[in-house]
């Protein structure tokens, strides 16, 4: 890292790039009555520095938000997933305002429901049955419950840096709010390591519930990694011999690479499939398919939400994987990747620094090898985004079938105009 | 037993260091604690060992057995150890320096009442050169306690396997504090003072700032946003790290 005070330096102060009056105005506001004015991944402390990000939107549309201070960007983080449709796409919002026109929260459910099975159980091909919540966080653990039902056993097996939402068996010891017995009966395991995989089946044999894992790794901060060759044939025979029932955690990257969930892509079938996120497009819905043989155990595990009936969801949902089919989104979003990336790429080289693309284009992860500490690549990160095109430096990103040619020349150019701005202070690379 | 080791261990390489902090830079005990020569060595038996030296040249402190030790006290375990930082149970058996055990009772206990008063949650210190100093020594005692934490204590034992290797840098912006905490061989190590080597940097716009995070008025998440303080570099290592010197508040609050 260089020294302090250049680090610091707010550029902003130099009349580069956008300031956000507005924003920092209503973060105050909202530190007030709300702890830490805003909680969760929407927070703060991923967005470094500072002072590069907006923290309020009031209106979005295709693949672009404004913040509240009037600056457009485009946007690669499409609300952390769900927008995989772009913002207000018309088939979508008009089938979920003909459905609240009906009904949408409701004393009974509504037809809508059994529709959006009957479609999800023909879409996905592992799915004999389906169930809805709101979050992905819902039916990860519905998931988790049904293999426990299923088994009678306790141990779930995880991978380390794998994320499947903020339950507190799910999260890592020392968060505040859990206690040790939290984690008690979850086993991490390293990615793509079928010898750990088969080590602890065997050091805990009769006593692993579950397996559950994304189709990819994808943990944030860190490269990700698709699944090694014969990677998944290798763990389904284990978890088969076993007696494991294999959870895959679709909530991410589920209809971004193969509508038939992930698992069609890489060529092997879980027993379970937790969607959520791309599903409604924005609209608050989440899935978990399975096979017949776990239909009777996923009906007998109590889990409901006052609001896990909407109808309007549902239709919602409905709509978009009808508009993801029509679209062959996954091949679209992967041409839109590529080229976004490729360009990417190739811009860095010009200024001399490397940009590691991983995970699938869809989604890519990426980042300046040039600098360790990951120092460089978040100050490019900020660069972009206080010139328009919105990333965080620590998570992947998402692509949408809104993304236009025009939106991947115009990031190009921001691109462009970051990196040179990170060369003049940074140089070649951060030691 | 894992637990009392653990608060014996903090007591002296945390409270040691904090109350040689106060020796050197509280105005009421600077000057005179120069006038004090005294090198006092706490054993316990079955358990860790430390030192406070206080002499013209300022105060100091140590893990282990020092030189010249002038008040030498051996406890019973690390429960007695502990018990005596409480002012609570019976006295420690003095080895060394019989004669000289006044100097405990009267200008060391006074120091360790200056410190309580420092750093006591939710008293209102009479002046701001007060509440820096109260501040700097709550930014010291999360760096001293890390390491410590790190090895004793079960949960943040799972959390610093998890942290990526690297060094931390938690300094505030106008240079009133600098410490920072390396973690290399799967080891952590801490100091205070600027580090050669910086993977990641948790700094706060000045002391004011830290005191409003360190004393809860704001949390983490809004202190950032608000400027108050700001993090770069390896965040995994920040976030746990800062998880870590969370749960110090459980042990010496």
């Amino acid at each position: 890292m260089t020294e302090k005070n250049e680090m610091l330096e707010n550029t902003t102060e130099r009349g580069e790039g956008f300031t956000y009056p507005r924003s920092r105005a209503l973060l105050e506001r909202a530190c007030r009555v709300i702890p830490g004015g805003i909680y969760g991944h929407f927070g703060p402390p991923p967005c470094v520095p500072p002072e590069a990000y907006p923290f309020f939107s009031d209106w979005a549309e295709g693949s672009r938000f404004r913040d509240v201070d009037g600056h457009e960007f485009i946007d690669y983080m499409c609300a952390y997933g769900p927008m995989i449709l772009g913002y207000k796409n018309p088939v979508v919002d008009e089938a979920f305002k003909t459905q609240v026109a009906k009904s949408d929260t409701g004393t009974l459910a509504a037809p809508v429901m059994v529709e959006l099975a009957e479609y999800l159980c023909e879409l996905v091909p592992i799915a004999d049955w389906a169930f809805f919540a709101k979050n992905g966080a819902d039916v990860t653990n519905l998931a988790v419950m049904t293999a426990r039902a299923a088994t009678g056993r306790r141990k779930i097996i995880a991978i380390k840096g794998g994320y499947h939402g903020t339950t507190p068996w799910m999260q890592s010891p020392g968060h505040h709010g859990l206690i040790p017995d939290d984690w008690t009966h979850v086993i991490r395991i390293p990615w793509n390591d079928v010898n750990a995989l088969r080590q602890v089946l065997e050091e805990n044999a009769g006593d692993v519930a579950g397996f559950i894992s994304s189709p990819y790794h994808h943990p944030v901060f860190a490269d990700n990694e698709l699944p090694a060759p014969g990677y998944w044939d290798e763990v389904s025979r284990l978890l088969r011999r076993h007696g494991v029932v294999f959870i895959i955690d679709d909530v991410r990257a589920g209809f971004r690479l193969h509508l038939g969930g992930s698992c069609e892509l890489y060529g092997f079938k879980p027993d379970l499939i937790c969607f959520s996120k791309a599903i409604g497009n924005g609209y608050p819905i989440s899935a978990l398919v399975g096979v017949e043989s776990l239909r009777k155990d996923v009906g007998r595990v109590f889990h409901t939400g006052s609001f896990w009936f909407g109808a309007g969801p549902m239709a919602a949902a409905l709509a978009t994987l009808k508009e993801l089919k029509r679209l062959d989104a996954p091949a679209l979003l992967r041409e839109t990747g590529e080229k976004l990336l490729n360009g990417m790429v190739e811009v860095a080289k010009s200024h001399g620094y490397t940009l590691k693309v991983s995970g699938e284009p869809s989604m890519p992860y990426l980042r300046i090898t040039d600098d360790p500490t990951m120092t460089l690549h978040q100050y490019w990160c900020a660069e972009c985004t206080r010139r328009g095109a919105y990333f965080t430096s620590h998570h992947n990103w998402f692509i949408s079938t809104a993304h236009t040619e025009q939106d991947i020349q115009k990031t190009l150019e921001i691109c462009d105009a970051a990196f040179r701005t990170i060369k003049k202070r940074f140089g070649n690379g951060i030691e | 037993m894992g637990a009392d080791i653990l608060q014996a261990r903090l007591n002296l390489e945390v409270v040691l260091g904090l109350l040689a902090e106060v020796a050197n830079t509280d105005p009421l005990f600077r000057e005179r604690s120069r006038t004090w020569r005294e090198t006092t060595w706490f054993k316990a038996l079955g358990g860790p060992e430390g030192w406070i030296r206080f002499s013209p040249d300022g105060a100091s402190h140590g893990i282990g057995k020092p030189e010249g030790v002038t008040i030498g006290l051996v406890l019973l375990s690390a429960i007695h150890l502990n018990r005596m930082f409480r002012n609570e149970g019976l006295p420690p058996v003095p080895v060394k320096g019989i004669g000289r055990l006044s100097f405990l009772k009267k200008e060391f206990t006074e120091l360790g009442t200056r410190l309580q008063t420092l750093t006591r949650p939710g008293i209102t210190l009479r002046s701001k050169e007060e509440e820096h100093l109260s501040t700097r020594l709550m930014l010291n005692a999360a760096v001293r306690a890390v390491p410590v934490l790190a090895e004793e204590e079960g949960t943040c034992a799972k959390l610093a396997a998890a942290t990526p290797e690297g060094v931390l840098e938690i300094a505030t912006l106008d240079g009133a504090f600098s410490g920072w905490i390396r973690k290399e061989g799967g080891r952590f190590t801490a100091g205070l003072g600027k580090p050669e080597r910086v993977t990641a940097r948790m700094l706060f716009r000045d002391l004011d700032a830290a005191r409003i995070v360190l004393t809860g008025k704001e949390t983490g998440f809004a202190a950032i946003g608000l400027g108050l303080t700001r993090i770069e570099g390896l965040i995994p290592l920040v976030d746990n790290v800062s998880l870590i010197m969370d749960r110090l508040e459980r042990y010496l609050a």
